[in-house]
């Protein structure tokens, strides 16, 4: 069978009524990978008898006729920083390789429980730095609706796989624009939750005060289904919420209060994404939307903000790979455990992440601790401020959510200069707000990718206009490479 | 402490050698050079930030009251499950470089 042939939405139904097995459907995927992925290189790892055996269970549960699960059959890729038990995690780094968790995320046992089936773990810049997936320690991903750009990142791996059929539906994380970035790159609905909404217990922590886990598809009514399966209170989690998540209104767009943020479409926006997005505000208005300008002054500070911020807490938090309790081995020798350590990490770290550890431990260090990340943190409260008083008169702000077109795999960007296209996405993590990246347009075959930004805890509102803007059909597909 | 210490937006060769000492990475000289430059000119980037006017907003502080605490009690750990990941072992001992 070919499994683009189902609409994702469809499966789960299909299969709990038996038109449908989740076996023949799996199995189509996986062929997919097998034909595909040589070229895109969108995994890591591949569960190919975990993921058959899964679907036979499931299978076996519907023709009894027992409960099967709200994600029945649908095929799961999820990124390498999320923990999976028994399958390797090394979130694209050396240093991690050999290191087989021994639990599960919570965001992936609740995809697991309704019945969604793990196909693999997804390639990414290492640890969740960059947004081009070329920082990987296992070679790029490349982007499937044209091999010579990149697929963004940092879940460039996720978003990848679900663009060119290698799963239904897949789990990104996102620190500052990493489920966003790649899927706008890669023309999918990709979902940033709100700080607090997803359990971040199993994921391989960058920075803890940004990051969330969401979902990723090109069917937004998957997408919807995988993140109301993954939100929700975990006692695991002490950051998450007790409040359950609001369900959606299903209701149209009409009356909506949408704010184009005039930051978003800055001087570093290429035109043609400019006026993609603009055409995507359009048709907003066409579904009944009332659509006018905003300014939030304090945004063009975001991106600052954020790398001291996201570079802090890495240097802290990477400074657990030492070689000894898992992951590459420390050559041991004579060395004494300090030289020995640094010896590890040399070789394990690629040079973004030795770049961001380097950076962190300055802006922590003595004398500079107060000008750089005490500072950065106050200008963040000014911004989640900014965007509480935006939230009294609009539901949504949107903006291009990249402001250029997937970069060539061979620009070799300088390090500064890939940080600032993260400039559109990085303040919703400052804040902890809900954001999407939603496809809204082509030039020529590269897509165009709209960000929408909700209220805290208003995921509903954003899925709703992704069901709206995308349509019944789901999001185009690439043409297939010879 | 002051809020701009001078010179600020430049790194020397003698503070990239201290940070990668206290990240505990051995860099190469020619990686020392590379990063030595471009955390300068992040760091430029950054200064940014100095003409933000941050009166308004509070000193970062945790919360006093954590009501999410949760009481401290005993669980089934999973030993083996931990030890197979580490990658020199004697018995069941995990085997480390020395420390003194």
């Amino acid at each position: 069978m070919d499994p683009l042939s189902v609409k994702a939405r469809q499966v789960p139904s299909l299969v709990a009524g038996g038109s449908l097995s989740a076996e023949e459907y799996v199995a189509s995927i996986l062929e997919r990978v097998e034909r595909l992925d040589g070229r895109i290189h969108a995994y890591l790892q591949v569960d190919r008898e975990g993921a058959l055996a899964r679907a036979r269970d499931v299978d076996k549960r519907a023709r009894r006729g027992e409960r099967v699960g709200r994600l029945a059959g649908l095929g799961v890729a999820v990124k390498d920083n999320v923990c999976v038990a028994s399958l390797q995690a090394t979130c694209a780094s050396r240093v991690l390789e050999g290191f087989f968790p021994p639990y599960t995320a919570t965001a992936v046992e609740r995809v697991q429980r309704e019945d969604g089936i793990v196909i693999g773990k997804t390639n990414m810049d290492e640890f969740g730095m960059g947004n081009s997936t070329l920082n990987s320690g296992y070679g790029p991903t490349l982007n499937p609706w044209d091999a010579s750009r990149v697929p963004g990142g940092s879940s460039g791996g996720s978003a990848a796989a679900v663009a060119a059929g290698m799963a239904s539906v897949a789990i990104g994380s996102d620190t500052g624009g990493s489920i966003r970035c790649p899927a706008s790159f890669c023309s999918v609905v990709g979902l940033k939750p709100t700080y607090g909404r997803v359990s971040r217990y199993g994921l391989i922590a960058y920075a803890n005060s940004l990051e969330q886990i969401g979902p990723m598809g090109g069917d937004p009514e998957a997408v919807s289904a995988l993140f109301y399966a993954m939100a929700g209170h975990d006692p695991r989690d002490a950051t998450t919420s007790r409040e359950p998540p609001r369900g959606r209104g299903g209701a149209g767009l009409e009356g909506l209060r949408v704010g184009r943020v005039r930051e978003f479409f800055g001087e570093g926006a290429d035109p043609r994404v400019r006026e993609r997005v603009l055409d995507g505000c359009s048709r907003l208005e066409g579904m009944g939307a009332h659509v006018e300008d905003v300014s939030l002054g304090s945004l063009p500070h975001s991106l600052a903000v954020y790398y001291i911020i996201a570079m802090a807490e890495a240097s802290s938090n990477l400074s657990r790979y030492d070689g000894v309790r898992y992951g590459l081995p420390s050559e041991k020798g004579t060395a004494d455990w300090n030289s020995a350590y640094a010896r590890t990490r040399s070789a394990g770290f690629g040079e973004e992440v030795k770049r961001r550890i380097l950076m962190g431990t300055f802006v922590l260090s003595a004398g500079y601790y107060e000008a750089y990340y005490v500072r950065a943190q106050k200008v963040r409260e000014i911004i989640s401020r900014e965007f509480s008083l935006a939230f009294k008169g609009f539901d949504l702000l949107v903006g291009p959510t990249m402001p250029v077109l997937p970069p060539r795999v061979g620009d070799e960007p300088t390090p500064l200069e890939e940080y600032l296209i993260d400039i559109n996405t990085v303040a919703a993590n400052l804040a902890g707000l809900p954001a999407a990246s939603v496809p809204c347009g082509y030039e020529g075959n590269l897509p165009v990718g709209m960000q929408l930004i909700a209220p805290r805890f208003r995921e509903d509102v954003l899925l709703d206009a992704a069901v709206a803007l995308v349509g019944e059909g789901g999001a185009p597909r690439p043409a297939e490479a010879p | 402490m002051p809020r701009k210490p001078e010179p600020r937006a430049s790194v020397d060769a003698r503070q990239v050698e201290r940070l990668a000492d206290l990240s505990r990475l051995s860099l190469t000289p020619q990686e020392a050079e590379r990063f030595r430059g471009e955390l300068s000119t992040i760091l430029d980037y950054f200064a940014a930030l100095d003409g933000v006017d941050v009166s308004s907003a509070p000193e970062p502080a945790a919360p006093e009251e954590q009501p999410w605490q949760r009481e401290d009690v005993a669980a089934p750990s999973t030993p083996d499950d931990v030890l197979r990941c580490v990658p020199e072992k004697k018995g069941r001992y995990v085997r480390a470089p020395r420390v003194f």
